[in-house]
């Protein structure tokens, strides 16, 4: 066919007439795509094609690099900045920090993820609750989630702080990290992608004994 | 992983336990022996022996052929344990690394929750700390509108049918409630000036004129009220209300 691709040869596919859009355009937002749910169909795309052309794609025409990961033995992938770089989504608006309170979130999440190593990823309100209220750091939720510490908070100041938490969540569904079972009553289920905090802070968290030393120097001076 | 190791200790189990009870009861033996200290952990050849006579007393079974099969059978054992120990410690290393990235992961939670602070109901991290990126490129596509200017309104509002009867019933009361403030206004103004004058002004009389001439009593009541308050602004004036008695006569 005079048409046909040589270079990134999943252009010529019918999979990817069907799936390539929807799959570019939430790669690109920063979706973590993953064999669940309504994501099936990308995946099943993505793992097809991912060495066909796929990968070199987003590589050559966007400086990004097109990762695949499996924890668990669950593979997902996502477009990742080069170590060189910031590629095409480094400019202007195309990205974005992940915001602290996210982050909190996402390492309190990454760690219930490990907690659960045996049983069902999944994670009800009243256990983040538990956590937020009666766990060893109680004292330090409390202020960082209600700016202050006291026995009891007003009705109206617990809605406000689980809508913050909601919204949190719904931008970790957004980012492929998390699946909603019931959204109005924080019932979600962890994803294996959330596992890419892992990779993102890594860096971080194994040499986390140096940032525990530079804050306390900070405080000091 | 939960899989591997799942997999790794049923497969190392397989290859480790001894298919058959003698040989698994010799184990046992001898492990028993060596908690209780009555042999060493690296036990002699002397030792083994006696432990397959004393598991052939309790089985009652030949003997001699028994220490030879036996040491066959534990002879395969301890290669399989061998590779097994070397599957095992790759594993423990694994699980090491990752207990250990584990504790990491709980320091940095608790780094954060110190560092962090709630600013008007922000949650906020010091702005030394290491930030990382996410793409976030949400294409929009503006859509302009097609007007067909053909088919455009102006946009004036409505104008709603008018009840003309209405209409004109309205400006009538209007007028004659605005005439009436004039006209009260004018005998306000007469009377006025009659009590500028020094004079002694009766109501009474005038209430009498005002009625002949504006042949509406709204006006004296109007006027009346006004002197009221007139009155009662201006200290230099006084103001006397008489009051009748009103007699009844019953009819007899």
């Amino acid at each position: 066919m005079e048409n046909e691709n040589t270079v990134y040869p999943f252009l010529n596919s019918d999979l990817a007439k069907k799936h390539f859009a929807d799959t570019d355009f939430a790669l690109k937002q920063g979706r973590h795509i993953q064999d669940f749910g309504t994501d099936h169909k990308m995946f099943v795309f993505m793992d097809e094609y991912y060495e066909r052309g796929l990968q070199a794609y987003y590589e050559d025409l966007f400086g990004m690099k097109l990762v695949r990961e499996e924890t668990d033995h669950d593979r997902y992938y996502f477009l990742s900045f080069p170590d060189d770089g910031r590629g095409k989504l480094g400019k202007g608006n195309r990205s974005k920090e992940l915001e602290d309170d996210r982050l909190i979130f996402a390492i309190l999440l990454l760690n219930l993820y490990k907690d659960k190593f045996f049983e069902k990823k999944e994670v009800q309100w009243q256990e983040l609750e538990h956590i937020f209220k009666e766990s060893e750091h109680k004292e330090l939720w409390l202020q960082l989630l209600y700016g202050s510490q006291k026995p009891n908070y007003s009705p109206g100041e617990e809605d406000s702080v689980k809508t913050k938490i909601g919204r949190i969540l719904k931008s970790f569904e957004d980012l492929g990290w998390i699946y909603f079972i019931n959204q109005e009553e924080l019932h979600f289920g962890l994803l294996p992608a959330i596992d890419r905090v892992t990779k993102l802070y890594g860096d971080i968290i194994n040499n986390v004994e140096n940032l525990q030393a530079y804050f306390a120097h900070e405080q000091l001076s | 992983m939960k899989q591997d190791i799942l997999q790794l200790i049923s497969r190392n189990y397989k290859e480790i336990l001894p298919q058959n009870e003698q040989t698994l009861l010799l184990l046992v033996w001898l492990n028993h022996k060596i908690e209780r200290g009555d042999i060493e952990e690296e036990f002699t050849i002397r030792d083994f022996e006696e432990a397959i006579g004393e598991i052939a007393d309790f089985l009652h079974e030949d003997k001699s052929i028994q220490k030879e099969t036996l040491s066959k059978k534990i002879s395969g054992i301890n290669e399989k344990i061998q590779l097994a120990s070397k599957r095992l410690r790759n594993l423990l290393d694994t699980l090491r690394h990752k207990q250990q990235f584990k504790i990491n992961l709980e320091k940095f939670l608790h780094i954060l929750l110190i560092n962090g602070k709630n600013i008007k109901g922000e949650i906020i991290l010091p702005d030394s700390f290491p930030r990382k990126k996410l793409p976030a490129e949400f294409t929009k596509y503006v859509s302009i509108p097609k007007i067909d200017f053909q088919l455009f309104n102006l946009a004036e509002p409505e104008r709603t049918e008018m009840d003309k009867e209405y209409y004109q019933r309205q400006k009538d009361k209007n007028l004659s409630m605005l005439k009436i403030q004039e006209q009260t206004a004018k005998w306000l103004d007469r009377i006025d000036a009659e009590v500028k004058t020094g004079n002694e002004v009766r109501f009474e009389e005038w209430l009498d004129r005002i009625i002949e001439i504006e042949n509406n009593l709204e006006v004296p009541i109007q006027v009346c009220y006004g002197l009221i308050l007139r009155t009662k602004k201006n200290k230099s004036q006084e103001l006397i209300i008489e009051q009748e008695k009103l007699l009844l006569h019953k009819a007899i």
